[in-house]
């Protein structure tokens, strides 16, 4: 509502009241916390919120391909590099790219750990309950970190299942700067997290399937989208890697399983 | 040596032989001398080419689709762009030298990647690309499981970085396995490539928009599939924009 307000008068009103709209407008960023689910905000005023930027110069791009279900915009300068995606329905930045701030001191990876979990707590609703399950060092080649990269994900039931929610976060090693966030932002969960599928069964689905010898395999329990498609159920899936890295026949190499959890169907198979 | 026979003498003829012996032996020993065989000089083009290959093989896997996307990208900011399914190798090696811009989505290892042009496979070696000048390619990708691995065997001398050694600005390749194709979704060589050439439409260097498809492509498929296990070999600030050789 309030966006449709300040359409209608940078659209119909003299320049002096426009300007009154854009101090009002700016004031706004000075007190208010970043947007979250739930307001209903421009997509640009979300990427600049997001930020703490008013001013950021960032033009909307041509529509980006995002993944099935998703209703997003994207916003670039590029100039200097900057890419954002902000998801229309959930009102919330989904993903950025941002360059390195010229300003900085190089940090090591506690020090990376600490700015990364600051930055998702104050964007993220519900970040807190997140666990971290993973985090490594980026770097070019031999040499010292160039960036070092966090994933944190919801866990959930008696197996800590991976859930839906989902941040991941990078940090400059060089400078200290967050320079790429990703979020699956939070929706309730509606799958049962107790797998009637045991991880040993679901490896067995897939080896039988593969025919080949395993000389590796690894598995994860997650909640996810069926088929990949925001717009359908959820699913419990056990995501499954298997490796055979003797094989010189390319299609005996591997490949990844995705196994329904509660039913044993194969969901998916990526070779 | 029986024709000469019949004219030389039984030691002139030995002594032929001889020397015939040690010229090869000479020859082969210096052939290091004469440098790498430079198959084509890289030429250019206006407006500057770019080619994108993918494949559907035999076993049922593929990376169809995977190349179009980076087709559109490049065709939106100037380049003469082009896709090619299922092309022999002749062809594919033939447009990395002249293009500005060049990518497969195939099956790989470190030190070649796979060419199926429908009938039969062959691999397009790290060694061909060495022989190659590269000097006017600014952007290479191999999409391919482990193209840019370190191995004991032959460390960080992989099909990757061979192309940034005879020249290009920047080789983008992977060190881990990285997936082909789906059964009920679309294939990860394609989710990767629409969102790693989009982010390069617009300006982004290499490095961001290997980052972005990284993040992109787990967003969509809530795992990394090993694209987050990229590198590059030479400017990692290189870009695509503005269209043009290097």
């Amino acid at each position: 509502m309030r966006g449709q307000m300040i359409r209608a008068i940078r659209s119909f009103i003299v320049p002096g009241v426009a300007a009154l709209s854009a101090v009002m407008l700016a004031s706004s960023y000075l007190s208010s916390e970043p947007a979250r689910a739930g307001t209903s905000a421009e997509p640009i005023d979300i990427v600049r919120r997001f930020v703490g930027d008013p001013s950021l110069d960032v033009v909307a791009a041509s529509p980006a391909p995002n993944p099935p279900g998703v209703r997003a915009a994207t916003f670039v300068n590029s100039t200097d590099g900057h890419i954002f995606t902000v998801d229309l329905d959930q009102q919330q930045v989904v993903d950025a790219a941002m360059p390195p701030q010229n300003r900085g001191t190089p940090v090591d990876r506690d020090r990376a750990y600490a700015i990364a979990q600051e930055f998702g707590a104050s964007r993220v609703q519900g970040f807190d309950r997140l666990v971290l399950v993973s985090g490594s060092a980026a770097g070019t080649h031999g040499q010292s970190p160039t960036e070092f990269n966090f994933l944190w994900a919801e866990q959930l039931g008696p197996q800590r299942a991976k859930g839906l929610q989902r941040v991941a976060i990078s940090v400059d090693a060089g400078t200290g700067s967050v320079v790429n966030f990703m979020q699956v932002p939070a929706v309730r969960v509606s799958v049962s997290t107790e797998p009637g599928i045991s991880r040993e069964q679901a490896l067995a689905i897939a080896i039988t399937d593969f025919a080949f010898p395993v000389t590796n395999s690894s598995s994860e329990l997650q909640v996810w989208w069926r088929d990949n498609d925001r717009s359908k159920e959820q699913v419990l899936r056990w995501y499954i890697t298997l490796e055979n890295s003797a094989s010189p026949d390319t299609a005996a190499r591997g490949a990844v399983y995705v196994v329904d959890a509660h039913t044993g169907l194969v969901l998916d198979r990526l070779n | 040596m029986k024709l000469l026979s019949a004219t030389l003498t039984g030691p002139e003829c030995r002594r032929l032989s001889t020397l015939l012996v040690i010229a090869v032996v000479v020859a082969v020993l210096t052939l290091p001398l004469h440098g790498p065989v430079t198959f084509a000089t890289d030429e250019t083009h206006n407006p500057p080419w770019s080619d994108n290959f993918h494949f559907k093989f035999a076993d049922g896997s593929y990376t169809i689709d995977a190349a179009e996307p980076a087709t559109t990208q490049q065709d939106a900011v100037g380049y003469a762009a082009d896709y090619w399914y299922n092309r022999d190798e002749t062809f594919v090696r033939g447009k990395l030298y002249d293009d500005a811009v060049w990518s497969i989505y195939t099956h790989a290892n470190s030190q070649s990647v796979q060419i199926y042009n429908g009938s039969s496979n062959t691999w397009f070696t790290k060694a061909e690309v060495r022989s190659y000048n590269l000097s006017g390619l600014k952007v290479a990708v191999w999409y391919g499981c482990k193209t840019a691995q370190y191995t004991t065997t032959y460390g960080d001398d992989h099909i990757t970085r061979a192309a940034y050694v005879s020249g290009a600005g920047a080789s983008l390749g992977f060190y881990k396995d990285v997936y082909m194709s789906g059964g009920t979704t679309a294939g990860p060589a394609y989710t990767w490539s629409e969102h790693f050439w989009y982010s390069m439409r617009y300006g982004n260097t290499i490095y961001t928009a290997s980052k972005y498809a990284r993040d992109k492509f787990y967003q969509e498929r809530g795992d990394y599939g090993g694209v987050d296990a990229f590198s590059i070999w030479g400017n990692s600030s290189q870009k695509m924009t503005p269209a043009g050789y290097k």
